[in-house]
């Protein structure tokens, strides 16, 4: 498990007057469970240097296994531009071959910049191809090419990308696209590695007109001709989380799907197939209550769905869930539990716990020797 | 939790209605531990007129959902209340100081001074 804490240092950090409008100083922890998450090692930091993640609700990183066991992370991460002195965000990766024992340096992908993104934020938010832009690496890791430009500038920068690969090694990038007034979900597919996409598909005809920033990724997994994703927009008829599924490949994608009718608001969902069941779980509230988790479950591919679930977190505020499968065909799914990070199998072993993954302070940094 | 480029325009407008009670007040969206280094720095230099909140609470949403439990952390985001502290409207995604001066307008008519 990875996630982003507050960096207790963060007055330190001298910025100068040079600060884009978006700075924040976080840092990255790594932690790992070997007993089903019941319990889970000390965490540790990723970041050499304190404060250099970029660290925001929607500025998630990414932790992806190999079928090797490599473990890869992906996050954004502070920098500074050398031409000009002024602070801004980077696409930083590490990896770990031994289990997670000990990480790699972590690198920067990207190159310079040569835009600050300013045509989408005012006064220049960071480098604008950490939201639209990919590199590839053909082994595991331990090199990237450089990195290339996805789509044109038009990917909403803070609902970030969200890139799947499926068992025929086909590759599936969720955005929400910046189109004149519009902040539409879409996915683009590519079945060469990302040499070539096929044209990205918006998800939904209902156009969600905002000159503002959703805050909202796009979430996408895939099997055979199969696609799924999952969205929070407030261009359909009820605003919230919707779920839609193409059965040919990503060409088309029939009426979306209201995921929680009953919810006053829902926002940030997440998908899993695990085994025959696909897994979707968000949060939302519902009458006076806070925000907690909720979940719903198909084993027909997504036609049709369950009945929607509570999980069963602490009392208090349940947000920002994430889920990862598991090989016996149940999910493993965190979330933010107030200041803390906890996680639970799902459906639930019997004499399961929710685990806390909170970072201790002094935080520990692995080296790799 | 406007949207920096509207900032100068409801500066403007605060400066214009003033005299009809009109204030403006922002919340600012840092995290608290980085509010003495890079919220107020930026504030300062940009718009050192502009009077912001800066939260205390664990999360945005625990300290916005005081005055709107349904936010949905779509930003920008204002709210226009009465005098009597009453939500008036909400009002997401960027606007023009046109858009704004005609709210602002209508919430002054709907939400008279007493006399």
């Amino acid at each position: 498990m990875v996630w982003i804490d507050e960096d207790p240092n963060a007055g330190q950090h001298d910025t100068g007057d040079q600060g884009h409008s978006h700075m924040a100083t976080t840092n990255l922890f790594f932690a790992r469970s070997t007993d089903g998450g019941r319990t889970f090692t000390t965490p540790v930091q990723f970041n050499r240097k304190e404060g250099d993640v970029w660290g925001f609700t929607v500025s998630t990183p990414r932790l992806a296994i190999g079928a090797n066991g490599t473990i890869h992370v992906f996050y954004p991460g502070n920098d500074c531009n050398s031409a000009n002195g002024k602070p801004h965000a980077v696409a930083m990766y590490t990896r770990s071959t031994d289990q997670g024992r000990s990480f790699d340096p972590p690198q920067r992908l990207n190159t310079m910049p040569t835009s600050d993104a300013s045509h989408l934020v005012h006064g220049g938010l960071t480098h604008a191809h950490v939201f639209g832009t990919m590199a590839v690496s053909n082994d595991d890791g331990r090199s990237f090419g450089t990195d290339a430009e996805l789509f044109p500038a038009d990917v909403c920068p803070c609902c970030q990308l969200v890139a799947f690969v499926d068992d025929r090694d086909r590759l599936f990038v969720g955005s929400r696209q910046v189109e004149a007034g519009y902040r539409d979900s879409a996915i683009a597919v590519s079945a060469d590695g990302g040499r070539a996409f096929l044209p990205r598909n918006r998800l939904s005809p209902n156009r969600w007109k905002i000159e503002g920033c959703p805050l909202k990724p796009t979430a996408v997994a895939a099997s055979g001709d199969q696609i799924w994703a999952a969205y929070c927009s407030g261009g359909e008829p009820e605003p919230g989380v919707h779920f839609v599924r193409s059965t040919d490949g990503g060409k088309t994608y029939p009426v979306p799907l209201r995921v929680h009718p009953e919810a006053s608001v829902s926002d940030a969902p997440v998908l899993a197939l695990a085994g025959d069941t696909l897994h979707l779980f968000w949060h939302a509230k519902t009458g006076s209550s806070g925000r907690r988790i909720y979940t719903r479950a198909s084993n027909n591919g997504g036609e049709s769905f369950g009945p929607i679930q509570e999980l069963p977190t602490p009392a208090g505020s349940a947000q920002l869930p994430v889920v990862a499968p598991r090989p016996d065909g149940t999910v493993q799914v965190a979330w933010q539990q107030g200041a803390e990070i906890h996680s639970l199998q799902w459906p639930q072993a019997a004499a399961q716990v929710a685990a806390s993954a909170r970072a201790p302070r002094p935080t520990l940094t692995a080296t790799r020797s | 939790m406007p949207c920096l480029r509207e900032v100068p325009d409801l500066l403007a407008l605060q400066a214009e209605l003033a005299a009809k009670g009109v204030t403006l007040l922002g919340v600012g969206m840092g995290e608290p531990a980085q509010l003495a280094s890079l919220v107020e720095p930026f504030r300062y230099k940009h718009f050192p007129a502009f009077r912001t909140l800066l939260r205390a609470t664990e999360t945005m949403h625990e300290l916005v959902s005081a005055i709107d439990p349904a936010w949905n952390e779509i930003l920008p985001t204002a709210y226009i209340l009465g005098r009597d502290g009453r939500l008036l409207q909400k009002v997401q995604g960027r606007k023009t100081r046109e858009q704004f001066g005609q709210l602002l307008e209508q919430a002054l008519a709907s939400s008279p001074a007493s006399r």
